[in-house]
């Protein structure tokens, strides 16, 4: 999966899990307000993380990632560390 | 009548969390399926013998310790406990060789070096430090209890370092030593020792606890219920038996009442359900539901530890002496952890064998209680039977289970088998339809280290007013539930 895929596919099942608009998943927006995420509804986007792209995530991870870009750039890490 | 709060499930950690808010001057009302309350706790008779069914001794009761301030808060200290021997609360046996657990940081230590010389092996400076090391990390989880309850949310309970660290991985780390770590999990039927998943914080505040002080409760562990149950009445609260909660109603994002059969309600202003997490989901509507899906399947996906095979004893009068400590019987050190997901077969897996407490003081007991774990896909065959009416196959399983049970037990204590009055038997089954646990899981949703985020789950819900609580979100045991109905608790009572 090549990195403009990954954005499709993630931007696709946030946008789609937490009611938002996907115009609204930019790069440089913040995760939590653009989500609208609690500490609750936070672990709620690693587990839809994980089992879309088959990956795990630790909470010292999630904790460092703010915007969209960098959670992309994790994912593809992830992805292509555990191949 | 509209409740401030309605708790799903009379368990322990429902009791608890009712006994708390009903102090606080809240109205409550607890709704229980069954016909008694206790859930886990709860006893049963056979042939006169009172037996219980998940309880068999707890940990830190002593003054200062941490279930003592609890209890105290509760009104708990008043009940006939008793304190197993200071020197040798749980004896663990492999191969023959004995190894005593002792209370006390230090004595444990001692002891348990003691012991291993006794026992002809030589243990290092290297890995004698290094079991120091590990007992002074009880003493300071133990120390520090209370402190982690002050981590309401869910990042920081999951950035806590103590879940997020493998036991196994420090104990090999740090004590250097096979023999030793498996002793130290020769215990093992306090939880499920996954070495794969199981997190540091668990392995230690259980067995701190433990090393604190350990007692039984004379009369049975449902006393604990019956005491809870009766003092929350006493203070103006419902204890309704009998009555299954079938849904949990929302409206606009937040649970309005709880159906308790056709066209009957409960109407609360918060909720707090005792019953597994997936459980408690199953209970809501999908339709125009304001909890989105992805929370139902990360609840619903979570794995569950292993269930309990029990072996419940009557004793002929006046034949079996009482023995003031647990007995744990293991094949090897090096078979007490799970490695690979490989399950020993009946004949090596470990055993716990509990003895109850006689009446007056007298040498003898009663009852003895052989506990072996086990695993859903052992009965799983017999999954669409119901109590009483599994059929003759299973009958014969689980004779021939207790029947290996009582052989392994009979090498250290002869001729058991002719003291025998009746023999009772359950299994995972059993656990399954009498409290409601998925699969009969012994200690609920399986706590994974390297995924500490999502297996230790918060007592707050998508919907703002409906709160968990119960051995599956933090910690089991009495200890485990107890310090989670404090903290649901408190976050209820902060919610009006």
């Amino acid at each position: 999966m090549n990195r403009e895929e990954l954005i499709a596919k993630t931007n696709e099942v946030l946008a789609e899990e937490f009611e938002v608009a996907i115009e609204d998943i930019t790069p440089d927006a913040d995760i939590k307000s653009t989500l609208e995420l609690d500490s609750l509804s936070l672990v709620d986007m690693v587990a839809l993380i994980e089992e879309t792209f088959n990956v795990e995530i630790k909470g010292q991870d999630i904790s460092k990632i703010k915007n969209f870009d960098a959670l992309y750039d994790f994912i593809l890490a992830k992805i292509n560390g555990e191949k | 009548m509209k409740y401030d709060v309605v708790i799903i499930g009379g368990g322990l950690g429902g009791l608890e969390c009712g006994y708390m808010l009903a102090k606080k001057g809240l109205s409550v009302c607890i709704v229980e399926k069954n016909a008694r309350t206790g859930g886990c706790l709860q006893n049963f008779t056979r042939n006169g013998h009172i037996f219980d069914t998940g309880f068999h001794y707890v940990g830190g009761l002593a003054e200062g310790q941490p279930l003592n301030k609890i209890f105290s808060a509760l009104g708990l200290l008043d009940l006939p406990w008793k304190q197993l021997d200071t020197d040798c609360f749980d004896e663990v046996i492999f191969n023959g060789e004995r190894y005593r657990f002792a209370n006390g940081y230090d004595n444990f230590t001692e002891t348990l070096l003691h012991d291993c010389e006794k026992n002809g092996h030589t243990i290092n400076a290297k890995a004698q430090s290094g079991l120091k090391e590990y007992a002074n990390l009880l003493k300071e989880i133990g120390e520090t209890t209370f402190d982690r309850l002050n981590k309401k949310s869910l990042e920081h309970l999951a950035a806590e370092s103590y879940f997020s660290k493998p036991i196994y991985q420090y104990l090999k780390e740090t004590i250097y030593n096979e023999l030793l770590i498996g002793i130290l999990g020769g215990t093992s039927l306090k939880m499920e020792l996954e070495e794969k998943t199981l997190p540091l914080y668990t392995f230690s505040q259980i067995n701190s606890s433990f090393v604190q002080s350990a007692w039984r409760l004379r009369g049975g562990g449902e006393q604990i219920a019956t005491t809870l149950a009766a003092k929350i009445e006493g203070m103006g609260g419902k204890v309704l038996t009998r009555l299954e909660v079938t849904r949990i109603v929302e409206k606009d994002g937040k649970a309005e009442a709880v159906e308790i059969g056709a066209g009957e309600y409960i109407e609360g202003k918060a909720f707090i359900s005792n019953l597994h997490p997936a459980l408690t989901l199953s209970l809501i509507n999908r339709e125009n539901s304001s909890i989105k899906n992805i929370f139902r399947r990360r609840i619903c996906n979570l794995e569950n530890t292993f269930g309990m095979f029990t072996v419940n004893l009557a004793l002929k009068a006046g034949r079996v002496p009482y023995l003031n400590r647990n007995i744990f019987i293991n094949k090897n050190t090096d078979t007490v952890w799970n490695k690979n997901g490989e399950r020993e077969n009946f004949e090596n897996r470990s055993l716990m064998v509990s003895f109850q407490v006689p009446e007056n003081e007298a040498v003898h007991t009663d009852n003895i209680d052989i506990l072996m774990p086990m695993y859903w896909n052992e009965v799983s065959k017999w999954e669409g039977t119901k109590l009483f009416r599994r059929g003759e196959e299973y009958e014969d399983f689980k004779a021939k289970t207790a029947e290996i049970c009582i052989r392994r037990v009979e090498e250290y204590l002869p001729d058991l088998k002719g003291t025998i009055e009746g023999t009772f038997t359950s299994t995972p089954l059993t656990y399954r339809d009498y409290t409601g646990t998925i699969n009969g899981s012994a200690y609920g949703i399986r706590k994974d280290y390297s995924r500490a985020m999502l297996t230790v789950l918060s007592p707050t819900t998508p919907l703002q007013n409906l709160f968990l609580t119960g051995q599956n979100l933090n910690l089991h045991g009495i200890l485990g539930v107890s310090m989670t109905a404090l903290m649901t608790s408190a976050i209820v009572e902060g919610s009006f």
